[in-house]
């Protein structure tokens, strides 16, 4: 069963991760086990994984998320939700992400 | 071992298949700079990282395209023959070599096995982990990491090992010839 990601829910990035922009690829490496495994574990974002995955910093809903791209990229605001949506749901699944709890 | 590119792989087996917003399953090559910040990154988070290795200085122990298993050392005390992760002071480049002996409290001898030259002298903070675990067409290669190690380091040292590894290579390469024959 897959994990569902929520349109006014907040996410930010997971501490189990090690992000750093190297030669102009955004690598993503998760800490899966206490190992950073480059060999069989290792992510670049395509240029709209990336352009969602800057947005995702904790203050953000993925609504909000989806109307800043909308007004920044000529995409239809349904597939740009989808696309946020996949995205998230996708991190979500791979403990990349993490929804920030509301207190 | 200068790990100046190392080829690594985005993940692309079943297990984490390439994803719509993910560009896997591309050999991807990492020059030494951004890898040693990606080390360093990983490392502080308390977290051990697995890459492919390049280079021949410490075969044959680790050989090029080995893939290694670097464990961060909090309150870590090198020991002899341990196979530690490095920052040059000369060039301030990732290096893997073998420690060789100690000069004081906070200053170690390392060399690489295959390596004729002396050894340098590395302040301990230079020393960003060690090797646990070197894999080796897909099958853990334990010689080299164990109580072995200090006996290498000795002999690495005395620079007798890449003399003796020779004649042991050129001995092993004679016998097999006379069976194929």
């Amino acid at each position: 069963m897959g994990v569902k990601a929520e349109l006014g829910a907040t996410y930010l990035p997971s501490e189990d991760i090690v992000v750093r922009e190297i030669e102009g690829e955004l690598i993503i490496v998760p800490i899966v086990s206490g190992i950073g495994d480059m060999e069989d574990e290792l992510f670049t974002l395509n240029e709209t994984g990336r352009a969602i995955w800057e947005k995702l910093d904790g203050r953000k809903t993925l609504g909000d998320i989806i109307g800043d791209l909308s007004s920044e990229y000529e995409a239809s605001p349904g597939e740009i939700e989808r696309d946020v949506i996949g995205l998230a749901e996708e991190l979500l699944k791979r403990k990349m992400l993490v929804a920030l709890r509301k207190d | 071992m200068c790990m100046q590119a190392i080829p690594l792989k985005a993940s692309n087996d079943t297990r984490c298949e390439p994803a719509a917003y993910t560009d896997g399953g591309h050999e991807l090559s990492i020059r030494n700079q951004p890898l040693k910040e990606l080390l360093i990154d990983v490392l502080h988070k308390g977290a051990a990282f697995r890459f492919k290795a390049k280079g021949f200085s410490m075969s044959p122990f680790i050989k090029d395209k080995d893939v290694i298993t670097v464990v961060p050392i909090p309150s870590y005390k090198p020991r002899l023959g341990d196979v530690v992760v490095f920052i040059s002071p000369d060039t301030e480049k990732l290096v893997i070599h073998r420690l060789v002996g100690k000069r004081d409290n906070s200053h170690v001898l390392i060399k690489g096995d295959n390596l004729p030259d002396h050894e340098h002298l590395v302040a301990e903070r230079r020393i960003l982990g060690r090797v646990k675990r070197v894999e080796r067409d897909g099958r853990a290669v334990a010689l080299g990491l164990g109580p072995e190690r200090a006996l290498i380091a000795l002999l690495s040292r005395r620079s007798i090992l890449s003399p003796l590894l020779l004649a042991m290579r050129r001995i092993i390469r004679s016998i097999l010839g006379r069976f194929s024959r």
